[in-house]
């Protein structure tokens, strides 16, 4: 019988993950070694449904790595095998709405699990125009129009 | 920021957090920053971090703290990073010191003096009067420097102070007129900060020990022996330029400056030796004049090199 972690949402509801699960996160991980899981781990700034889904994603990647492992022999000398499938996963993954998916960056970004946060930030910013990425952050332009324009033509290249 | 702090903290300073963390004293911004999920102090809701994720909710603001931003813009490929700098002044990229769009007038005898952070420093070694490039290949941007004196012999080197973070380009050259002083050189240091090159004194060798403060190497191939090409390697400290160089050429001809290490610390260098085997070794800086001088230094095969920070360990454990 693997060791449970007791994750708290933000709305106080209780999620209780295998151990190996809850490694995936550095922060945890950290924690963990440090003893300092008893009685649950608050997470103020992560709401119910984004935990889940972070949940999700460090399950699947344990269960991808263990996987991995046992078929060893099978996959080719680069690993690519598991990969294909995986990836997969992960695209359907993180098909969701933006502020979720913005949420679940802000979670990978607080818990430390690198393949989510590399994950969530390259779908976050993929096709997106200029305009978009303001309207995504709510970012205000502070350009004048003139220095936009300055801007715009120093970098003219890369809007090619 | 909140999160910057915090993972500062984290990585550089794991005793210390962990030590905050679980017993309870208030030690600083260690403890402030970690304790929102922190066990001993997990019913605290009024800390930094919750109260930025408050006034995100509260303002309705979707705002990127600087360290999440990083996140994003590191793993953006060249052009989109390029193109998202007309998006806010936040995220305008900092001003590396090659900004000038100007076609170099090089020759076929160009030469790479060396690289830092990416930016490439090509100079000519047979025509003097060209231009110094510095540029920023990821960016197709460079930057000329022409405003340099005439001399017989020169070769540009680039480098951080790591101090005040500034980019230096440090010119050795063996002015014309002091042609029989072969050994005597003269440095001028461009600072990219103030677009300026400043004129330092003549470089002398001396016997000064190092301070520990950064440096920057490279090698002088010295033409003006008659006999035959002897070869110097010099440091400069970046931040004080008031240097301090050792001449080392009797003790190790034919040493080749191959790379240093990321902090500046150790270096890997080759070296012909008898029948043209080459042996590479990595020297720790602060001991290498001395090692060298007195040539008690650890020789690493080239084919049980491994990596350099095997390698270098390596080399810590038997000093």
């Amino acid at each position: 019988m693997s060791k449970k972690i007791i994750f708290e949402s933000s709305e106080g509801e209780s999620f209780e993950v295998d151990e190996a699960v809850a490694l995936e996160c550095q922060t945890i991980k950290n924690m963990i070694e440090d003893d300092c899981t008893d009685g649950g781990i608050p997470l103020a700034n992560v709401n119910s449904a984004t935990l889940t889904k972070v949940i999700d994603y460090c399950k699947k990647h344990v269960e991808a790595a263990a996987a991995a492992e046992a078929n060893a022999g099978d996959k080719d000398i680069y690993g690519a095998n598991k990969d294909i499938e995986l990836k997969t996963w992960d695209e359907e993954f993180v098909k969701v709405d933006q502020p979720l998916l913005f949420d679940l960056m802000l979670a990978a970004n607080f818990l430390i699990i690198p393949g989510l946060l590399d994950l969530t930030c390259k779908t976050m910013m993929r096709g997106k125009t200029v305009l978009q990425i303001r309207e995504i952050f709510h970012i205000k332009k502070d350009y004048t129009d003139a220095e936009e324009a300055e801007v715009r033509k120093e970098n003219a290249w890369a809007f090619e | 920021m909140v999160f910057q702090s915090w993972r500062k903290n984290r990585s550089e300073d794991h005793d210390t957090w962990s030590e905050s963390c679980c017993c309870c004293n208030m030690r600083g911004e260690v403890h402030d920053t970690w304790s929102e999920s922190c066990c001993c102090n997990m019913r605290r809701k009024d800390t930094a971090l919750w109260g930025w994720r408050k006034k995100r909710r509260r303002d309705n603001d979707v705002s990127l703290n600087d360290d999440l931003l990083e996140e994003i813009m590191s793993r953006l490929p060249v052009k989109a990073l390029t193109r998202f700098q007309v998006v806010s002044k936040q995220w305008r990229l900092q001003e590396g010191p090659a900004v000038y769009h100007i076609e170099p007038q090089i020759d076929q005898h160009a030469r790479l003096s060396g690289s830092c952070d990416g930016l490439v420093c090509i100079f000519d070694e047979n025509n003097l009067t060209s231009p110094i490039i510095v540029a920023n290949p990821v960016m197709f941007q460079r930057q000329c420097l022409e405003d340099k004196k005439k001399s017989a012999l020169h070769f540009p080197g680039l480098g951080k102070d790591d101090v005040t973070g500034t980019y230096k380009l440090v010119w050795l050259h063996n002015n014309q007129s002091n042609y029989t002083l072969s050994y005597w050189f003269i440095y001028i240091v461009f600072d990219f900060e103030v677009r300026k090159w400043s004129l330092s004194d003549r470089v002398w060798v001396t016997n000064n020990m190092p301070d520990g403060g950064m440096q920057h190497f490279w090698r002088i191939k010295n033409t003006m022996d008659s006999e035959w090409e002897s070869e110097k390697m010099f440091s400069i400290d970046l931040n004080l330029i008031s240097p301090w160089f050792k001449d080392i050429s009797t003790a190790t001809p034919f040493i080749t400056l191959k790379a240093t290490s990321k902090d500046n610390k150790n270096v890997l260098i080759s070296r012909l030796s008898g029948r043209f085997y080459i042996f590479i070794h990595i020297y720790k800086i602060v001991r290498m004049l001395v090692t060298m001088a007195s040539a008690t230094f650890q020789v690493l095969n080239f084919l049980q090199l491994g990596t350099i920070e095997e390698a270098t360990k390596n080399v810590e454990d038997t000093w």
